[in-house]
């Protein structure tokens, strides 16, 4: 018996047509999309990029399991300025067999601590590291940074001024940066469990990461982003300089005045000690780090953000970009957990960066040329404009010889 | 008229000023690498050195030589005898400088007599056998490099080997050079643990009857015995221990891989079982296939090189290329270090502290401002003798992590 088509669609096709027309529907509304991964390079810098040198780093070997730690210590003058950065920078390599690789930085000089168990090499832009190690070997040493290079690439900016009939201390957090990344909507539920994944992860790089469905497809947008920074520390002044003084954004302690403060994670970036009633200018001991951010992904009220948002009408777009922007702070601190690149790009990592009051070193002075030298240095600036001029005077007179 | 023509003349100068040629470099000539080695008294170590540094001028040489700039230069390798003498070895350095070398390669002997005159002509030594502490000081001597295992970093290993043995060891050196410098580092590497060592000795280099010294050490207690001295020596206090029927580990530095021990020895091989040889390691974590790589070249350019001995299944044993491999190596490491510099002179002696290389065993070779030393004191392995031949130890982790190579034919 010959099947009749007609006009008349087939029960079972018009089932199957609707199935696939339903999963087109669905792709179009969710599309999975990865978040940004906890061990993204947001900018270049920190750490300072390993020079090419011709393949340090042990054959093919791109990751030796190594635990890393790096204490930052920056010397600034009265008014915040850095003059000199030094790191001790603590690796412990977490393996058996060789390593060997190629740390680049602005380097000066580098010692190994009276811990480590081999010695680091110097080159111009680089600290070498080479050996054996038996299942656990720590690699120590103080690296002397040149301070201006350094400087550009530390977290935290310091400016002391004189303000009116009081001193200002700014701490203002260095690691803010826009940049283009994904973002989009989702269903709420969809995206609040997104941010508990992401708040469940933290910052650990070997985890599974969190893939998110977007409803459509992502968009670019602009946002920035910037690690959180714990700053901790004392501004020493004088002995009796805080007598009758106004303290605001810290906490008068005797002689000096204590400071905790958050800059990121959703509190303002920039924080001002402002002590009024004195121009004594503080001593300051101020300890920066690097945290991944908590407060943003915190439900507000509930165990998580999917409790959160049943029953609420909230937007899924703005919990994507929590999602996103939390991912990217988690990125943006670890980046800066490393001032100094280290052999194991997902392996524990911390940093503490240090600022001290110092007294800036006297300025070397330009030896006075001696009579000859100075004759040489300038001579190039006579003779190269003169054999110009003579050179065109040639040309002048040939055209009328 | 007259300014027309010297204006031609400008022009002139300045159109050939333009044309630099084809592109394609022009010859430059030779550029001399001395190797002083003790040729005629050792002739292993000299001969190995040399072959070592040849076999990486003539493949230089066989890539179109070196660049500097716009010309390109020939490498040539001159060797010259020291006979174990540092007087005579001042006087080769000398002489190379007055041929104008751009480098000389040293088994150690004439370092300490004449790194002053080649650091005043600008001229790089690098040892490549001799491992004395002081030879090398980056501040005191800076155009001094050294591509060999170190006495210190062999003597600190073999402390942190055979301390943890609880074995009471007997520290016996013999007079040459080499033997003095490793008595004293193996002193430092000791003295944190002065309840390891119950004597020290000191032998005459080329005595055939070490019997009475190992009568002493047996004496004085000794469960171990370092003897550091040439190949000579190490056999000479083999056959003294052994004849006397005391089966005590002996170990020895890399002049024990001297084919004279086992010559010595030949006729009593199992006498030479158990000999632990602490050395530098030839293969990387890469596996030994640069080192094989460089093997067969070695082999291909001077032959195969027999020692003389037999395994017990007949089979004849070779030599392996380890000292040849740091002339080789240093060698590529001047060449990278030249075309850095784009010439000889202090420049290039700067330059070698900023350049590496692909070793022939896979690791990198390369100096630094803070160290001119190419071989780290972690590449210190230890390896026993077994049949003639040498394998790794098995209860030292570096050790326990390389391969056996291929030591017959």
């Amino acid at each position: 018996m010959r099947r009749r088509w007609g006009g008349r669609w087939p029960p079972l096709t018009l089932l199957a047509l609707a199935a696939s027309l339903g999963a087109v529907a669905a792709t179009a509304r969710a599309v999975p999309v990865p978040l940004p991964s906890v061990v993204l390079q947001v900018t270049l810098e920190p750490p300072f990029p390993t020079p090419v040198t011709g393949g340090e780093n042990e054959g093919a070997l791109l990751r030796i399991p190594t635990v890393s730690d790096q204490r930052v210590t920056v010397r600034v003058d009265e008014e915040g300025d850095p003059f000199s950065v030094r790191v001790r920078q603590r690796l412990v390599v977490r393996r058996t067999g060789d390593y060997s690789f190629v740390i680049g930085a602005p380097v000066d000089d580098v010692l190994a601590t009276p811990e480590s168990e081999s010695e680091p090499g110097l080159r111009r832009g680089a600290i070498l590291w080479a050996g054996f190690s038996a299942g656990r070997k720590v690699l120590s040493a103080d690296v002397v940074l040149r301070p201006r290079e350094a400087a550009r690439v530390l977290p935290l900016r310091i400016d002391v001024d004189r303000m009116g009939d009081g001193v200002r201390v700014r701490l203002r957090n260095a690691t803010r940066v826009s940049l283009r990344t994904i973002g989009g909507n989702a269903r709420p539920l969809d995206a609040a469990r997104a941010l508990d994944a992401v708040r469940r992860q933290g910052a650990r790089p070997l985890a599974s990461g969190v893939i998110l469905d977007f409803r459509g497809a992502p968009v670019a947008t602009l946002r920035t982003i910037a690690a959180p920074l714990h700053v901790r520390g004392t501004l020493e002044f004088p002995p009796g300089a805080l007598a009758g003084a106004d303290v605001r954004g810290g906490v008068k302690q005797g002689e000096s005045v204590a400071v905790d403060a958050l800059l990121g994670d959703e509190t303002p970036l920039v924080h001002d000690v402002l002590v009024s009633g004195t121009d004594a200018i503080p001593k300051l001991r101020v300890v920066a780090t690097p945290e991944p951010p908590v407060r943003a992904l915190e439900p507000p009220g509930g165990r998580s953000w999917a409790d959160y948002v049943r029953g609420r009408k909230i937007s899924g777009r703005a919990l994507v970009a929590r999602a996103v922007a939390a991912r990217l702070a988690f990125a943006r601190a670890r980046q800066y957990q490393t001032l100094l690149s280290d052999p194991d790009p997902l392996g524990p990592r911390s940093a503490t960066y240090r600022f001290i009051t110092g007294e800036r070193p006297p300025r070397a002075t330009p030896q006075q040329p001696a009579s000859v030298g100075a004759g040489a240095a300038w001579l190039p600036f006579v003779l190269v404009p003169l054999g110009l001029a003579v050179a065109a005077g040639l040309v002048v007179l040939w055209a009328h010889s | 008229m007259r300014v027309r023509a010297l204006l031609a003349i400008v022009v002139s100068a300045l159109a050939l000023a333009g044309c630099g040629g084809d592109g394609k470099p022009e010859s430059g000539g030779t550029l001399t690498i001395a190797v002083d080695a003790p040729f005629s008294r050792s002739p292993y170590i000299g001969r190995t050195i040399a072959e070592g540094a040849e076999l990486a001028v003539a493949e230089l040489n066989a890539q179109g030589g070196v660049v500097l700039g716009r010309k390109v230069y020939r490498l040539k390798v001159v060797r010259r005898d020291n006979e174990l003498s540092p007087r005579r070895a001042l006087a080769n350095v000398r002489r190379a400088i007055d041929d104008g070398a751009v480098a000389i390669l040293d088994d150690g002997t004439g370092v300490d007599a004449a790194w002053e005159d080649a650091e005043r002509a600008g001229v790089p030594i690098c040892i490549t056998f001799g491992g004395g502490t002081g030879l090398v000081d980056e501040e005191e001597r800076p155009n001094v490099f050294r591509v060999a295992p170190t006495d210190r970093g062999i003597s600190y290993r073999l402390a942190e080997y055979l301390v943890p043995k609880g074995l009471k060891l007997g520290l016996i050196h013999d007079d040459t050079s080499y033997g003095e410098k490793g008595g004293e580092a193996l002193d430092k590497a000791f003295q944190l643990n002065p309840e390891a060592v119950v004597d020290r000795l000191t032998v005459s280099a080329g005595s055939t009857d070490l019997s009475p010294e190992i009568l002493r050490a047996r004496r004085a207690g000794a469960t171990g015995l370092v003897v550091w001295g040439d190949g000579a020596t190490i056999a000479a206090a083999i056959i003294a221990a052994r004849s006397a029927g005391w089966d005590v580990p002996i170990y020895a530095p890399p002049a024990a891989e001297d084919p004279i021990v086992r010559q010595q020895l030949a006729d009593r091989p199992e006498w030479l079982d158990g000999l632990t040889v602490a050395t530098g390691r030839m293969t990387a974590e890469l596996g030994p296939t640069f080192f094989h790589v460089f093997q067969a070249k070695y082999q291909a350019a001077y032959g195969i090189p027999r020692i003389g001995v037999r395994t017990r299944s007949g089979k004849e044993v070779i030599a392996l290329p380890d000292y040849a491999m740091y002339s080789y190596d240093c060698v590529n490491v001047l060449a990278a270090a030249l075309r850095s510099a784009g010439g000889p002179g202090d420049k290039l002696v700067a330059a070698l502290e900023q350049v590496s290389v692909r070793g022939s065993n896979g690791d990198e070779r390369g100096f630094n401002e803070h160290n001119h030393e190419g071989v780290i004191d972690d590449d210190v392995f230890f390896a026993k003798f077994t049949d003639m031949r040498l394998r790794p130890v098995r209860d030292d982790p570096l050790s326990r992590s390389l391969p056996v190579l291929q030591q017959t034919q």
